[in-house]
C-alpha cells in the first residue's frame, strides 16, 4: 500500500514538474498591449529627449552597446571592443550579422554616419552634447569602428547605450528626410508598422533580428491621456502592463488577485529641492541646511507618495555605482529631519526662530503631486519659524526661469541620462554647468569643480569613486539641493505576461521587450 | 446672397490677420523658449542655438512673422517644433476626428434639447415639464470629466457594452456614443431651457391665440406656426455650438483619448510649438467664420422676411 502511496506521489511530482516546466517555457505569438500618456513626439534617435519616444524607438533600435537588466554595459551590435590606455581610442568589434529593417546589412560606416549625423550642426541633434567629447569617427574596416576622443572621457561607453547612438540607414534617412522620425528604420527586434497620431503606435516582430525573433508577433502602444482611464483598461484586460494611479496604490498593492503581478525597482533618479545660492538670503549655508532639517522627507514618502518612493539623503541613489554608504549615514545623520536642530541652523544663520527672515517663495511647476508635496514643505518650515509661499509656473515657463536664476527655492527631478555618477555630480554641481546645462542652484565650490573634472578623464574607477564621494560630501555640506526622495519604478502586469524587467536606469520606458513573451494569444 | 457671402469671406482675411498676430504677439511675451522644450530638461548653449537657428526662431520677431505669412499665403503652415511633422497632416488628422465627435455631440444635444424644450413648453407645469428642467439643471452643472468617467465606468468599466475610451478607426462608431453624450450634455441642456422659454414667449403671442380662436389643429399650431418664430434664438445659439464643438473639447478628447484639435492646440501652447499653435488659431477663427455666416444664411431660410443684400 506505502509502496503503491510513493508511486503515485512520484508520477504525480514528475507531471506537475512537466506542467510547469511547459508553463516556463517561453512561448511564441500575441500582441503585446501598452499604453502611452502622450504621442511620442519623435522616433529618430538623434532628435529623442523624452521618455515616451524612448520606449518605442528602444524597440525599433539599437546601437554599439546597450545595459543589461543589472545595468553593466554589454555589448549588442558591437560583439567586444577595447580602449587605449590613455582613455582616448575606443575600438569595436561588430557582429557582422545584424541587418537594418530593408534587408542591409549593417557595417562600421553605418555607425560613421548615425554618430556623424548627432554632431552635424545642421541636423540640430538636441543631444550633440553627448557626441561632444568624440574627435573623430572612422570604419577601420567593414565591421571595426574606431572612435577617437579629444581627451580620456571616462563615462563615455556609458553614454553610448543613450539613444542618439543608435544606428540609422543613411539611405532611408536621406530618402525620408525629416519623415524618417514618423517612418523610422533601424536594426532591432520590432519592426515599424503603423502609426495614428494620438491613437496607435504599432511595431512588428523581426523575423531576422540578429538575436533571434522576439517572442511577441507586434507591440502596439495605445495612447490614453488619462491615467483613471489607462488603469480601467488594464482591469478589463485590455492593457498588459502599465503604471499604477496613485489613487488606486493603496487598493491595488494590498489586493492578492494583484499583489504578485506588480514589479517595483529603484531607479536612478532623485526628486529634490533646490537653492539658488547665489540669491540672498539663500546664500546662507545655514539657512539652506536649516531647510533641509526641518523638512519630513520621512513624512512625505509615506503620506504624499505612500511610500512609492525611497526617502533620499544623498545626492547619488543607492543603485548608482559609486553611492557612498559613508555619505549616506553621514548625511541621515546630519541633515536629516529634527526640528530642534533645524531650530538651531536658523539661529545660527541669524534668523532666531525665523525673526528677521523674510518671507520666501517656493517655486514648483504646475502639478498636483508637485503642490501636495511643497505644502507639506511649506508646512514643515513654518514649524521653525520659516514663512514660505508658493507659487507655480507652467514647465515651459518655469525652465526660462530656472535657467535664469530667478527661482531661489525650487523642486526639481533628475533621472539620469547614463549610469556613472558624472551625470549627477558634474551636470548637477559643475559651475560650468550653470542654468540650462544642469546646475540651477548656480552653486560653484572649487573643490568641487576639481573632483568632478578629474573624474572625468580618471580612467581608474577606484580613484573616480573617491573623487566622487569627497565632491558629493562637500556638496551635501553645502546644501545646494535638499534630497526628498530616490525614484522607483513600479508597474503592473498581467498574470500571462512573463520575462519583464524594469531598466535600472529609466524603469518600464527602459525595457526591452523582445524578451517578453506571453501565454495568451 | 452669393455677393454677401463674398463679402463676408472677405471680412475674414483682417480677422485672419488679427488673430495670427496676437497669438504671435503673446506667444513672445510669455516666458518659455521652444528651443529649450524642444532640448529637454538640460540643454548645452551651443545646441540651443543651433536648434534656434534650425527654426529660424534667431531672426528678429517682425522678420518671423512675416516669413510665417508668406508661408500662409502658400498655404503652408510649416512643421511641428515639437514632432517635425507638417502642421497642416497634424491639423487635418485632428480636425476630422474633431468633426465625427462634435456632428454626434450636436446631433444629441438638438435632439434631446430642443425636443425636451419643446415637449417642457407645451407641458408647462407637468411633471415632464419639471423633470426636463432639473435634468437639463443637472446637465449644464454637471463637470465634463465627471460625467465622462462616471459613462466609462457604467456603460464601459462595469458593463462592457462600450469602449473604454479609443477612436473609431479602432472600435468603429461605438467609440463615438460616450464621447459624444458627454460632450452633448451641456448644449443639449441648454438647448432645452433655451427652446422651452423661446416656445412659451411665442404661444403666447396673438396669433397663436387667433390660430386657436380658428380652431387650427394644436399639432398644426406647434410645428407650423410657432416652431419656426421659436426656432430664430435656438439657431443662433446652435452656431455658436457648433464653433465650440468644432474647436475641439479638450476634457472629453482627455477622457477618451479621442485624437481631436483641442488636445493638439492645447498641448501646443504648453509646449511653445508656435506652427501648430498658429495653424491651430487659424483653423479655429475659420471655423467661427464659417458657423456664424451658415447661421446668418439660415436665418433666412426660417423666416423669410430677412434678406440679404
Amino acid at each position: 500500500m506505502r509502496k503503491i502511496f510513493w508511486f503515485f506521489l512520484l508520477v504525480f511530482l514528475i507531471f506537475s514538474m512537466i506542467g510547469l516546466s511547459v508553463a516556463q517555457t517561453p512561448q511564441y505569438g500575441g500582441v503585446l498591449k501598452r499604453s502611452l500618456v502622450n504621442d511620442p513626439p519623435t522616433l529618430d534617435p538623434a532628435m529623442i529627449t523624452d521618455t515616451a519616444s524612448d520606449e518605442v524607438a528602444r524597440q525599433i533600435f539599437d546601437g554599439l552597446v546597450e545595459y543589461d537588466p543589472n545595468g553593466k554595459v554589454v555589448g549588442s551590435i558591437a560583439k567586444r571592443w577595447t580602449i587605449s590606455k590613455d582613455g582616448t581610442v575606443y575600438t569595436f568589434y561588430l557582429n557582422n550579422n545584424v541587418y537594418f529593417h530593408n534587408g542591409r546589412n549593417v557595417t562600421a560606416e553605418d555607425f560613421v554616419y548615425s554618430i556623424k549625423r548627432v554632431m552635424d550642426p545642421k541636423t540640430a541633434s538636441p543631444r550633440a552634447s553627448f557626441a561632444e567629447p568624440i574627435k573623430d569617427v572612422v570604419a577601420k574596416d567593414k565591421y571595426t569602428l574606431v572612435i577617437t576622443l579629444k581627451r580620456p572621457f571616462a563615462p563615455f561607453l556609458s553614454t553610448l547605450t543613450y539613444s542618439c547612438f543608435w544606428v540609422v540607414p543613411k539611405e532611408e534617412v536621406e530618402k525620408l528626410g525629416k519623415d524618417f522620425a514618423t517612418k523610422p528604420i533601424g536594426t532591432g527586434a520590432f519592426m515599424f508598422d503603423e502609426w495614428k497620431h494620438d491613437v496607435k503606435i504599432r511595431l512588428k516582430a523581426n523575423p531576422n533580428y540578429f538575436r533571434g525573433r522576439p517572442y511577441v508577433d507586434a507591440i502596439e502602444w495605445v495612447i490614453i491621456p488619462d491615467e483613471n482611464v489607462d488603469f480601467m483598461n488594464f482591469e478589463k484586460g485590455q492593457l498588459d502592463i502599465t503604471g499604477i494611479p496613485d489613487p488606486e496604490w493603496d487598493r491595488v498593492s494590498n489586493d492578492p488577485k494583484y499583489k504578485p503581478y506588480i514589479l517595483e525597482k529603484p531607479i536612478i533618479g532623485i526628486y529634490y529641492l533646490g537653492f539658488n545660492v547665489q540669491k540672498k538670503p539663500l546664500d546662507n549655508k545655514y539657512l539652506r541646511q536649516a531647510i533641509a532639517r526641518a523638512i519630513n522627507k520621512e513624512g512625505i514618502v509615506k503620506v504624499i507618495r505612500r511610500g512609492r518612493a525611497q526617502v533620499a539623503y544623498t545626492i547619488l541613489p543607492p543603485s548608482m555605482p559609486g553611492f557612498s554608504k559613508e555619505n549616506y549615514n553621514w548625511a541621515k545623520e546630519k541633515l536629516s529631519y529634527n526640528v530642534e536642530e533645524a531650530k538651531k541652523l536658523l539661529a545660527k544663520a541669524g534668523y532666531p526662530n525665523g525673526k528677521g527672515l523674510p518671507e520666501i517663495t517656493i517655486y514648483y511647476n504646475t502639478s498636483v503631486s508637485h503642490k501636495r508635496i511643497m505644502e507639506a514643505i511649506q508646512a514643515d518650515l513654518q514649524k521653525i519659524g520659516i514663512n514660505a509661499k508658493l507659487q507655480n509656473y507652467d514647465w515651459a515657463v518655469y525652465l526660462d526661469l530656472l535657467d535664469k536664476g530667478e527661482l531661489p527655492v525650487y523642486r526639481l527631478g533628475w533621472v539620469a541620462d547614463y549610469i556613472d555618477p558624472d551625470n549627477f555630480l558634474w551636470v548637477l554641481f559643475n559651475s560650468s554647468n550653470f542654468g540650462p546645462e544642469g546646475n540651477h542652484s548656480f552653486y560653484k565650490n572649487y573643490k568641487v569643480d576639481e573632483y568632478t573634472n578629474k573624474a572625468r578623464i580618471e580612467t581608474l574607477w577606484s580613484v573616480r569613486v573617491k573623487y566622487y564621494n569627497m565632491a558629493e560630501r562637500i556638496i551635501l555640506e553645502d546644501c545646494p539641493i535638499v534630497p526628498i526622495y530616490y525614484y522607483v519604478s513600479q508597474v503592473i502586469y498581467q498574470p500571462w505576461v512573463h520575462g519583464l524587467y524594469l531598466d535600472p536606469l529609466t524603469g518600464l520606458s527602459g525595457v526591452r521587450y523582445r524578451v517578453v513573451w506571453m501565454d495568451k494569444k | 446672397m452669393l455677393r454677401y457671402i463674398i463679402r463676408r469671406l472677405l471680412q475674414a482675411i483682417p480677422v485672419f490677420i488679427g488673430v495670427t498676430l496676437i497669438t504671435f504677439i503673446l506667444f513672445f511675451i510669455a516666458p518659455g523658449d521652444p528651443a529649450r522644450l524642444i532640448a529637454g530638461q538640460r540643454a548645452d548653449t551651443e545646441t540651443l542655438a543651433r536648434i534656434r537657428s534650425t527654426w529660424g526662431l534667431d531672426k528678429p520677431l517682425p522678420i518671423q512673422y512675416l516669413l510665417f505669412l508668406g508661408r500662409i499665403v502658400r498655404f503652408d503652415f510649416g512643421r511641428s517644433f515639437k514632432t517635425n511633422i507638417p502642421v497642416i497632416v497634424s491639423i487635418g488628422e485632428r480636425l476630422q476626428a474633431t468633426a465625427i465627435l462634435a456632428l454626434f455631440a450636436f446631433l444629441i444635444a438638438i435632439l434631446i434639447g430642443v425636443t425636451a424644450g419643446i415637449i417642457s413648453a407645451v407641458k408647462q407645469y407637468s411633471i415632464f415639464d419639471y423633470s426636463a428642467m432639473v435634468i437639463a439643471l443637472l446637465g449644464v452643472s454637471a463637470p465634463v470629466y465627471w460625467v465622462g468617467i462616471i459613462l466609462l465606468l457604467i456603460f464601459g468599466f462595469n458593463l462592457g457594452w462600450l469602449p473604454l475610451g479609443g477612436y473609431v478607426t479602432e472600435y468603429g462608431l461605438k467609440a463615438v456614443i460616450l464621447p459624444a453624450i458627454t460632450l452633448g450634455t451641456r448644449p443639449a441642456a441648454y438647448f432645452a431651457r433655451l427652446s422651452r422659454s423661446s416656445m412659451l414667449e411665442v404661444i403666447r403671442q396673438e396669433y397663436i391665440l387667433t390660430a386657436r380662436a380658428k380652431g387650427v389643429s394644436e399639432r398644426k399650431i406647434i410645428f407650423k406656426h410657432a416652431l419656426r418664430n421659436a426656432l430664430i434664438p435656438v439657431v443662433t445659439y446652435a452656431g455658436m455650438v457648433v464653433g465650440d464643438l468644432l474647436t475641439g473639447a479638450v476634457l472629453t478628447e482627455t477622457i477618451f483619448a479621442w485624437p481631436g484639435i483641442g488636445r493638439l492646440v492645447v498641448q501646443s501652447i504648453f509646449d511653445r510649438d508656435l506652427p501648430v499653435l498658429q495653424g491651430g488659431v487659424i483653423v479655429i477663427a475659420f471655423i467661427y467664420i464659417l458657423a456664424n455666416l451658415v447661421v446668418d444664411l439660415s436665418y433666412a431660410l426660417i423666416d423669410p422676411r430677412i434678406r440679404y443684400e
